[in-house]
C-alpha cells in the first residue's frame, strides 16, 4: 500500500513539474520585449533592416548599407532578406513585438498603419528633407491622418511592354506615348496571327488588362466608406477587357488580371506568343535577363476614357517599437538618396525627380524607356488606403475571375462584389470579427 | 512489484513526448477553443464575444423570402472540401490494387515498391510547382501533348470546370502509391496463405478469392485507411490551393483549410479563423464516430 501511495504522490509531483515546464514555455512566448534591436557587446547600436528582396536588386541594398556602415562605424546594420509575403511576416513580427527597426513597405502600408506600428516621421521629414525634389506620390502615399510615416524611394508602375521584332514583322509602327485606344486596338489586331492556318491563334496582339484607372473605375471609395465597384465605369472596364478576347479576339481568354503570383508573364513574352503585354516594373530586370537577345521596350498605356496607370511605391519605414529612432531615421534617409534609387532602376522608377532626369539622359534610346515610365508616372492611380483593404479586395478579385472566365456578366459579378464588400465593411465598422 | 524508481524511469522516458504533446497539441487546441469565442487581430487585446463568431459563420437571415447565409463563402468552401473527398474511394481502390500487384512475386518487386512510394516522400512545394507547369494552359506539357493530337486543352488551373478535377488527379497520383499502399501491403502479408489454398482446393477463382478472402481480411486496414483519409481530406488540399491556384478561380479550388489560413494569417481575423477550425474539428470528430460505428458491424464479420 505504501508503495502505491508513494507512486501516486510521485505522479502528482511529476504532473506539477510538467505544468511548470509548460508554464515556462508559455511565459517565454509571452516575452513582448523587442528582441531585434540590441546593443552589441562592443557598444555599437545594431539595427535590423527587413527588405523584400530578389537576387536582382540585392546588390543595391548591400551597397547602400555598406556605405552607411562606413560613414557611421558606431552603427551595425543587419539586413534581413524576406522571401514571399513580407507584409504577412512583418505583421506577425510586429504583433509579437519583435519587429525589425526598419522595414520595406509597399501598398500594404494602408493595412498596417492604422495599427500604430510605424514611427511618425513628420517632424524629421520637415527637419531633414527638401520634399520638393520628390515625386508628390512619394510623400502622399505614406501619410495617414495627416501624419507622415515614410517617404517612397521608388514608384512601381504597370505599363505596356512590346516586342519590337513582332511589330517589324507585322509592319506595324511601334507604339508611342500618348497613343489612343483605337491605335492600340488596331495594332493588337494586326499582331494577332494564326501562323500555321489551323484555326488556332499562335500569337496574340495583347495579353493582360487595360487598367482600371483608364476607365476611372474604383473598387472602394477613397475614404473607405463603401464599395464603388458596380459603377458604370467598372462595368466599362470589365466589358472592354472581355471584348478584347471575345469580340476582337486579340487577347487570350481568362488571362486578364490573373493572380500575379501564379503567372509568369516573361515566359509568354519570351516565347513570342504575345506582342504586347502589361508588365510591372518589378518584372523588368527579369525581362532584361531572359530576353536579352530580343528587341523590346515599354510604352505608357493607351488613353481609353482617360490616361491612367496602376501605381504603387516602395519605401523604408521605421517600426514604432525601435529603440533607436534617430539612428533608424539616419539609415532610412540613405534610401532616399538618388544613387540608391538609380541603382534600383528598373525595379522602380526613382521618386527623386533629379534621379529620374539623370537616368533618362543616361539611358536614352535604351530599353526599358525611362521617358515612358516618367510619362506613365504622371497619371498614377493607387488603391485607396483603406483598413483591411486586402480582405475587401479579395471579393472584387474573385468576382473579376468569374468575369474573365465568362461565368458571370460584369454587372452580375460586380453587384455580388458590391454587396459582399459593403457587408464586410459594415461588419468591420461594428468590430464584428 | 513496481518500484518508485521504475515509475521515475518510465516518466523520465515519457516526459519528452508528454511535454511536447501538452505544449504543442493540447495547449494550442485549448487556445483555439477559447480564441473562437474572442475577437482578436493580433494587435489589440483579445475581446470576448461569446458565440458571435459561430453565429456569423453558421447563421443567416431571410431576406425577401430568400435565405442568405452570413458567410456564404464558408459553405461554398466546405462544399469544395467535400468535393475533394470524392477522390478518397478512388485513391483507396487504387492503393489496394497496386498493393495486390506489388504483393505478387514479380521480378524487381522491391524496385517498383520504392518507385511507387516516391511521390509520397517527394510531395512538397517543388512537386506542386512542377504540376503547375504541367497544367499551364499556354505552355504546359499536358496541353502541348493534347495539341499534337488536335485537342485544345483547357487552362486547367484557371478553369471553373477543370481546376478541381486537376487538383484531385494530382492528389491521386501522390496518394495511390503512398502510405495507404504500404498499409495494404502489410495487411496482405498478414493474411494466412492457408485461406487461399483452401479456396483454391474448393475451386474458387482468383477474383472470388479476392472478393471473399482479401477484401474481408483487409477490413481493419480499410477502416484505418478510410478514417485517416477522411481526416486528411478535411484538412487537405491546402498546399495545392496555396501554391497552384491561390484558391481561384473565384474560390473554386479553395478548401476550408485555406480559408482558415486566409482569415488567420492574411486578414488577421484570428477568432473567426479559430471558429472555422473548431467547426472543422467537429466535422472530423463526427465523421470518425460514424466510421467507428459502421466499422464495428463490418469488423464482427471478419
Amino acid at each position: 500500500m505504501m508503495k502505491v501511495a508513494f507512486g501516486k504522490i510521485f505522479v502528482l509531483e511529476w504532473l506539477k513539474l510538467m505544468l511548470s515546464v509548460m508554464l515556462a514555455f508559455a511565459l517565454m512566448s509571452c516575452d513582448r520585449a523587442p528582441t531585434s534591436t540590441t546593443v552589441g557587446g562592443n557598444g555599437k547600436v545594431r539595427l535590423v533592416l527587413a527588405v523584400s528582396v530578389n537576387p536582382k536588386d540585392r546588390a543595391s541594398y548591400q551597397a547602400a548599407v555598406r556605405d552607411f556602415r562606413a560613414a557611421h562605424p558606431e552603427i551595425e546594420v543587419d539586413v534581413m532578406e524576406v522571401a514571399g509575403d513580407i507584409y504577412q511576416k512583418m505583421l506577425i513580427m510586429m504583433a509579437a513585438r519583435n519587429a525589425p527597426d526598419l522595414m520595406w513597405m509597399g501598398q500594404g502600408f494602408s493595412g498596417m498603419v492604422d495599427r500604430g506600428v510605424f514611427l511618425d516621421v513628420t517632424d524629421r521629414v520637415k527637419r531633414d528633407l527638401d520634399t520638393t525634389i520628390y515625386a508628390p506620390q512619394a510623400l502622399e502615399w505614406y501619410q495617414h491622418d495627416g501624419r507622415q510615416y515614410g517617404v517612397a524611394f521608388g514608384l512601381d508602375l504597370r505599363l505596356i511592354c512590346y516586342n519590337k521584332a513582332l511589330f517589324d514583322e507585322a509592319k506595324v509602327s511601334y507604339p508611342q506615348n500618348g497613343w489612343t485606344y483605337d491605335q492600340f486596338l488596331q495594332a493588337a489586331k494586326a499582331l494577332t496571327i494564326d501562323r500555321d492556318g489551323d484555326g488556332r491563334i499562335d500569337q496574340y496582339g495583347f495579353e493582360g488588362d487595360l487598367d482600371l484607372s483608364l476607365f476611372n473605375a474604383k473598387v472602394i471609395s477613397e475614404e473607405g466608406k463603401g464599395a464603388l465597384c458596380n459603377s458604370p465605369e467598372m462595368i466599362d472596364f470589365l466589358q472592354t477587357n472581355v471584348d478584347l478576347s471575345e469580340i476582337h479576339k486579340v487577347s487570350p481568354r481568362g488571362q486578364q488580371t490573373a493572380n500575379e503570383q501564379l503567372k509568369d508573364p516573361v515566359t509568354t513574352f519570351r516565347q513570342g506568343k504575345t506582342a504586347m503585354m502589361t508588365m510591372a516594373t518589378w518584372n523588368l530586370p527579369e525581362l532584361q535577363d531572359r530576353c536579352a537577345e530580343m528587341r523590346w521596350d515599354v510604352v505608357s498605356n493607351p488613353a481609353v476614357r482617360q490616361n491612367g496607370h496602376w501605381g504603387s511605391s516602395q519605401a523604408i519605414v521605421i517600426s514604432a517599437d525601435t529603440r533607436f529612432p534617430e539612428q533608424s531615421w539616419m539609415l532610412a534617409k540613405v534610401f532616399l538618396h538618388k544613387d540608391f534609387q538609380m541603382g534600383k532602376f528598373p525595379v522602380i522608377l526613382p521618386s527623386n525627380i533629379e534621379a529620374q532626369k539623370e537616368l533618362a539622359g543616361r539611358l536614352r534610346g535604351k530599353a526599358p524607356s525611362v521617358e515612358s515610365m516618367i510619362i506613365a508616372s504622371r497619371s498614377l492611380y493607387r488603391m485607396p488606403r483603406v483598413p483591411r483593404m486586402r480582405e475587401l479586395m479579395q471579393f472584387w478579385l474573385d468576382a473579376t475571375e468569374s468575369v474573365w472566365a465568362l461565368k458571370l456578366t460584369p454587372q452580375q459579378a460586380m453587384d455580388r462584389a458590391f454587396g459582399q464588400i459593403n457587408r464586410a465593411m459594415a461588419m468591420h465598422r461594428e468590430n464584428a470579427i | 512489484m513496481i518500484k518508485p524508481r521504475d515509475n521515475l524511469t518510465a516518466f523520465a522516458f515519457l516526459s519528452p513526448n508528454i511535454i511536447g504533446f501538452l505544449t504543442f497539441t493540447l495547449l494550442p487546441v485549448a487556445a483555439v477553443l477559447i480564441l473562437s469565442l474572442c475577437r482578436w487581430d493580433l494587435f489589440r487585446p483579445a475581446e470576448f464575444v461569446g458565440f458571435r463568431n459561430y453565429r456569423l459563420l453558421l447563421g443567416g437571415t431571410m431576406r425577401d423570402g430568400v435565405w442568405e447565409w452570413n458567410d456564404p463563402r464558408f459553405w461554398r468552401f466546405l462544399g469544395n472540401t467535400f468535393f475533394y473527398m470524392l477522390a478518397i474511394p478512388f485513391a483507396m481502390i487504387g492503393s489496394l490494387l497496386l498493393a495486390c500487384i506489388l504483393n505478387q512475386k514479380l521480378q524487381g518487386r522491391a524496385f517498383f515498391r520504392a518507385v511507387f512510394y516516391i511521390p509520397s516522400i517527394a510531395m512538397g512545394v517543388g512537386i506542386l510547382l512542377l504540376w503547375r507547369f504541367l497544367y499551364d494552359g499556354n505552355s504546359g506539357l499536358i496541353n502541348s501533348g493534347l495539341a499534337h493530337i488536335g485537342i485544345t486543352g483547357p487552362d486547367w488551373l484557371r478553369s471553373f470546370e477543370w481546376s478541381k478535377p486537376a487538383i484531385m488527379t494530382m492528389g491521386l497520383w501522390a496518394s495511390i502509391g503512398g502510405t495507404n499502399m504500404v498499409l495494404y501491403l502489410a495487411g496482405l502479408q498478414n493474411i494466412s496463405p492457408e485461406l487461399y489454398e483452401a479456396a483454391e482446393i474448393d475451386g474458387a477463382s482468383p477474383f472470388r478469392q479476392f472478393l471473399n478472402i482479401t477484401i474481408p481480411m483487409l477490413a481493419p486496414t480499410t477502416f484505418f485507411v478510410l478514417v485517416t483519409s477522411i481526416i486528411g481530406g478535411f484538412q487537405g488540399e491546402f498546399d495545392s490551393a496555396y501554391v497552384m491556384t491561390k484558391g481561384g478561380p473565384d474560390g473554386a479550388t479553395t478548401p476550408l483549410s485555406y480559408y482558415i489560413y486566409r482569415h488567420a494569417f492574411e486578414w488577421f481575423n484570428m477568432g473567426y479563423a479559430a471558429a472555422i477550425a473548431v467547426i472543422m474539428f467537429a466535422l472530423i470528430f463526427v465523421a470518425t464516430l460514424i466510421n467507428w460505428k459502421l466499422s464495428k458491424g463490418g469488423g464482427a464479420n471478419v
